[in-house]
């Protein structure tokens, strides 16, 4: 047969139309000929979501650590460890089943694990990101009036403080009014991104040479030990990487199979997010600025500072406006009823509290920002693990579409009360291995650190914890419909 | 189950089915082989391993 979705009739009557639409939301599985995304599609795709300012960002924080010659080196390394790591337990399913990644979790961690997860990793790592790029939103701007006045940028002023507090109600409007709005930015801002990434590695090339830069040292290198300052980078990296995990496999169903699903991300999502990083990282450098807001005014005069951070002062809004819907909508789908009767301009708001308060009483936050970004890793590198272990090993593959979709209280994935207590300890045992090994907080690590990473340990206690116990206990309890023998 | 809920239990139902369909006759397009996996793994030595060198 060549295809097995021949049976869809085709008539799309009102009643079809809706049920595309809700397969399209989420709320059942897309049909392999219902999905749009071949692989150059997925791949300009998740390239849109990679290439945004926090790549920048990222890459200056590397630049701390180490040269941009390691820097480089622990870009490339920790990015490709990490989409894969990410991308296996999330998009290849995604692309067989079509199934939304949140409704798939319920294999993992049962119903009401899935929405615990849910708040984890997504609701925290967005807030988080909200509230950083909204700084990074008040600090373009800061650095923009300070360049034109010819005054004196103050990042921790109260210019900065209104202008972030600003760009998450310009956000939240924007969200608020509907997906339509947000389509456009993203046509317009990720292929800008891409040109001002040029124009910045060619003002920064045209003062340095290639040789030069490869032999300038770290901004501020937190140990004399260089291994330990490039596995801390490697550490940075590997967190960006895991931290596309609630993200991608999302943006993978919407594609044809599992290949479409997964190669792309070597493309786009490591290959977009690698070349932002290494820009930031050479322009942090050579600049002697980890804060891109504070290169970009220097890198080429007055004018040049002042296209650039009013761009990615704009583009800021843009990466706000994707994060905030694609997390809102997911709440909506994993949400209790009294979440889903909520106004959506209602939730949106809610949802926006936190960062202003992060804004308000936390701006350091943003100089910091790759201690928070190293601390989601903690739990997203567990997750991955576990996504590994049961995805593959196993469930070999095969997920119940009935006990996914069917009513959680009869579900054969309901576990105990709709958690599955084995896979909620691997979560833990993933979490308390990744700072047992290396404390994000303090930079402290124990000696396996230097050869292991914090971050693989963790994913490989998750997955490892996981894989065990549910053979021994599960199978007994009846528990998760996982095969025999 | 209501009456409102029995479409939407039928279309969830004739979805799945398909799934069934393509899992029985295990005629699934695209799908990620041994070849996929041994080239990704290759591919990860090769980026990892080489950066290694060059950058450390």
């Amino acid at each position: 047969m060549a295809n097995a979705d021949t049976t869809y009739t085709g008539h799309e009557t009102s009643g079809s139309l809706e049920y595309i639409e809700a397969a399209e939301r989420g709320d059942l599985p897309l049909l392999p000929r219902e999905r749009l995304w071949g692989f150059w599609e997925f791949t300009y795709a998740n390239s849109a979501l990679a290439i945004a300012t926090w790549a920048f960002l990222i890459g200056g924080a590397v630049g701390l650590f180490v040269g941009p010659r390691e820097g480089i080196a622990a870009i490339v390394i920790g990015n490709i460890i990490g989409v894969i790591l990410t991308a296996l337990p999330t998009c290849v399913p995604a692309g067989k089943y079509g199934v939304e990644q949140f409704t798939m979790l319920r294999s993992q961690f049962g119903p009401n694990g899935s929405r615990l997860v849910y708040f984890l990793a997504v609701v925290f790592l967005t807030m988080g990101w909200l509230a950083v790029l909204s700084m990074m939103f008040g600090r373009s701007i800061d650095g923009l009036t300070a360049l034109v006045s010819g005054g004196e940028a103050a990042p921790l002023g109260p210019k900065v403080m209104v202008a972030a507090i600003g760009a998450i109600l310009l956000t939240w409007f924007i969200v608020a009014k509907g997906p339509t709005s947000i389509k456009f930015f993203n046509m317009v801002i990720s292929p800008a991104l891409v040109l001002l990434m040029g124009w910045m590695m060619y003002l920064i090339l045209s003062h340095h040479s290639f040789g030069e830069l490869m032999g300038m040292k770290a901004l501020a290198p937190p140990f004399e030990d260089n291994t330990l300052n490039f596995i801390i980078a490697v550490e940075v990296n590997l967190a960006a990487g895991f931290s596309w995990w609630p993200y991608i496999g999302n943006l993978g169903r919407l594609t044809k199979n599992e290949r479409t699903a997964f190669w792309p991300n070597i493309v786009g999502i490591f290959g977009a997010a690698a070349l932002g990083e290494v820009v930031g990282l050479l322009g942090s450098v050579a600049l002697g600025n980890s804060d891109p807001t504070i290169w970009m005014a220097q890198v080429g005069g007055v004018t040049v500072g002042v296209i650039a951070l009013g761009f990615v002062a704009f583009a800021n809004v843009t990466s706000m406006a994707n994060i905030l819907y694609t997390s809102v909508v997911g709440l909506r789908q994993i949400g209790t009823s009294a979440i889903r009767g909520l106004r959506w301009d209602v939730l949106l708001f809610l949802f926006c509290i936190v960062p202003l308060i992060l804004v308000i009483f936390y701006p350091t936050m943003y100089d910091g920002f790759f201690i928070f970004l190293v601390w989601t890793s903690a739990l997203n590198s567990a997750l991955a693990g576990i996504g590994i272990a049961d995805y593959f090993f196993l469930r070999r593959q095969k997920l119940d579409l009935r006990a996914l979709h069917g009513d959680p209280a009869t579900s054969a994935y309901r576990f105990a009360g709709g958690f599955n207590p084995i896979g909620i300890v691997a979560l833990v045992v993933g979490f308390v291995v990744y700072i047992a090994v290396f404390n994000p907080q303090t930079l402290e690590s124990a000696p396996a650190f230097k050869y292991l990473t914090a971050s693989l340990p963790s994913c490989f206690a998750a997955g490892l914890v996981h894989y065990v116990l549910t053979r021994i206990f599960a199978r007994g309890r009846g528990w998760g419909n996982y095969p025999r023998g | 189950m209501t009456e409102n809920d029995k479409p939407w239990a039928r279309e969830l139902e004739r979805r799945i089915k398909i799934y069934d369909e393509i899992e029985a006759q295990d005629s699934w397009q695209g799908r990620m082989t041994a070849a996929h996996y041994l080239g990704l793994l290759g591919l990860t030595a090769l980026l990892v391993a080489g950066f290694w060198i060059w950058g450390v």
